[in-house]
């Protein structure tokens, strides 16, 4: 056993998460960008800008912050060890960024095969590189909490997301001879209920219990988690030999989503702190998630109504992973900023408290300008030609704003940080 | 129940403590909220000393590792009371806003300090310290 085990040095340091969770918010700015021209006049799930805008969505927003808060948690909850912050900012965050712009711009420009083959290959080596730190981590962690084990079946639902998706590339781009709706199926499926569903479930179940004060997930919450990838596995093996057998599997996936949302609901109503914001912003987690899912399933059986699939996306992906990435930066964010000031051993009285950072009111705030978020993307989503202006103007208010507070964090950061040097000098 | 689970429920009181606290603050009863946090000081000491004493001692003698896991425990053990003395100023204060958000620091600081303990620290113990079951229970009666 290492001597280093548990040591803050092994955590990240400040600027790694950060580095993510900033590029994420810069994604976001992009997403109301991007939404200004209306190049979509009628909902199409298929609609090139669609595409582009649901992976800036899902890699550049959602993937940024999901990635750079695995790696604290897999730090501080599984005493994996992140000592070279440098070498994963290297291989995970630049190649993201870089895979998620060719992908962006590929679909954007007309499925541009050059940059969507570039995009896949870098968007893999960021993606293997992450699941390398984090499996190889934990499968040497003494660590085997629900936690834990739960983010190595999203790591594992990750790369297969990324196989797929690269499969799906190839096969765009006429180099590999596979079916084309089958691969994109499964990547969907992977993408939504593997990576992210399964991270979800793992991170709360420690956050939700440890920020709230609630009882905890029941043990057989982890077997939830396995059922999930072995439906996985179904559904895609339904997708390209049984098809008319897909139902099965597709309808299934549906209960682990139910029972997550009835368990936690049942916790949230258990909870000691219940005027924590993010008791209000966890509720709203679990009402997207049960739309989200409901809607996915019911597009299978009833596809009259083009816009549908854009709704489960929208609600899933913007309303549960936008919803909860936003709660957990509210506490992770001013908590890392403190703790890393803390080292500094600074003189009593001059390190603020974490809502010196980041006020319960400011965290209220984020959830209504994403609350006005949904509702646009909502209208977005039922005519897209007319209310786009609506969704690109939420969309750069709430991007702007949580901008504005990552910026005040830092600000607040480095003024602490030059007033201990001072006080050290004197 | 079995020493993991005994030092983890004392975990779980103090979070409830601490969640009582925060309820009393929030409804400006400041007499309870004065009361309910020197429970809290009182009970997270009596853990601390539980742990700084007997536990962490005898898991450095079994292991040799002195500046290891038990020194940053111990780190984060003076970290918590320090929030817990501006929780006290502000409680003296009748300043909601600032106990808040040291309360805030410290259910962030603490949960993630228990989760290093209850994962990795309890169960190293557990595998390395012998009569760790007696060890945990006697201290935990006392």
């Amino acid at each position: 056993m290492s001597q280093a085990w548990l040591s803050y040095d092994d955590a990240p340091p400040f600027w790694l998460p950060a580095s993510f969770f900033g590029a994420a918010m810069l994604w976001l700015l992009l997403l109301g960008g991007l939404l200004l021209p209306a190049d979509m006049l009628t909902a199409n799930r298929y609609h090139p800008q669609l595409l582009a805008l649901t992976h800036v969505l899902a890699l550049g927003v959602l993937g940024n912050i999901m990635s750079g808060a695995l790696l604290q948690m897999l730090a501080v909850a599984s005493g994996v060890a992140a000592r070279r912050a440098s070498h994963l900012l290297l291989g995970i965050f630049l190649p993201w960024q870089a895979g998620t712009a060719l992908l962006v711009g590929g679909f954007w420009f007309g499925f541009a095969p050059l940059a969507l083959q570039a995009a896949a290959v870098l968007l893999c080596a960021a993606i293997i590189r992450l699941a390398w730190h984090g499996l190889h981590g934990l499968a040497h962690s003494p660590a085997r909490d629900a936690s834990s084990r739960g983010m190595a079946l999203a790591l594992l639902a990750l790369l297969v997301t990324a196989l797929l998706g690269l499969g799906l590339v190839l096969t765009l781009s006429g180099q590999l001879p596979l079916p084309l709706m089958p691969l994109l199926h499964s990547h969907v499926l992977w993408a939504a209920m593997g990576w992210l569903f399964l991270l979800l479930l793992a991170v709360s179940q420690t956050v939700i219990p440890m920020f709230l004060i609630t009882p905890s997930y029941p043990a057989w919450m982890l077997s939830t988690g396995r059922a999930v990838l072995l439906l996985l596995l179904a559904c895609s093996l339904a997708l390209f030999f049984w098809p008319a057998q897909l139902w099965l599997p597709a309808s299934l996936l549906l209960i682990p989503v139910v029972l997550y949302a009835v368990q936690s609901w049942r916790l949230l109503r258990q909870s000691r702190r219940p005027a924590d914001p993010l008791w209000r912003q966890w509720q709203g987690v679990i009402a997207c998630l049960l739309l989200g899912g409901v809607s996915a399933w019911l597009c299978s059986r009833w596809t009259a109504w083009p816009s549908l699939p854009l709704l489960a996306g929208l609600w899933w992906l913007g309303g549960a992973g936008l919803g909860a990435t936003l709660a957990m930066l509210g506490k992770i964010l001013p908590f890392l900023a403190w703790l890393h000031l803390k080292r500094l051993n600074p003189p009593r009285g001059l390190l603020p408290s974490t809502h010196g950072f980041l006020p319960e009111s400011a965290q209220r705030r984020v959830r209504l300008l994403h609350q006005l978020w949904l509702l646009a993307g909502t209208l977005w989503c039922w005519q897209p030609g007319r209310f786009h202006g609506l969704f690109a103007l939420s969309t750069l208010a709430l991007a702007s704003y949580a901008l504005w507070l990552g910026g005040k964090i830092a600000r607040r950061y480095h003024a602490v940080q030059g007033a201990v040097s001072t006080a050290a000098t004197h | 129940m079995n020493a993991i689970a005994c030092l983890t429920q004392q975990h779980r009181d103090c979070d409830a403590i601490l969640a009582q606290a925060e309820q009393a603050v929030r409804h400006g009863d400041w007499t309870s909220a004065g009361q309910t946090c020197l429970r809290l000081a009182t009970d997270l000491e009596q853990h601390f000393q539980l742990e700084e004493l007997q536990l962490f001692p005898a898991f450095e003698a079994a292991t040799g590792m002195y500046s290891g896991p038990t020194a940053v425990m111990r780190q984060e053990h003076q970290q918590i009371r320090q929030l817990l003395q501006d929780m006290d100023d502000a409680v003296h204060a009748t300043d909601a806003s600032a106990w808040l958000g040291h309360a805030e620091t410290l259910l962030i600081l603490t949960q993630q300090h228990n989760m290093k303990e209850e994962n990795i620290l309890y169960p190293m113990c557990s595998q390395h310290i012998a009569g760790f079951e007696q060890m945990v229970m006697a201290g935990a009666s006392a």
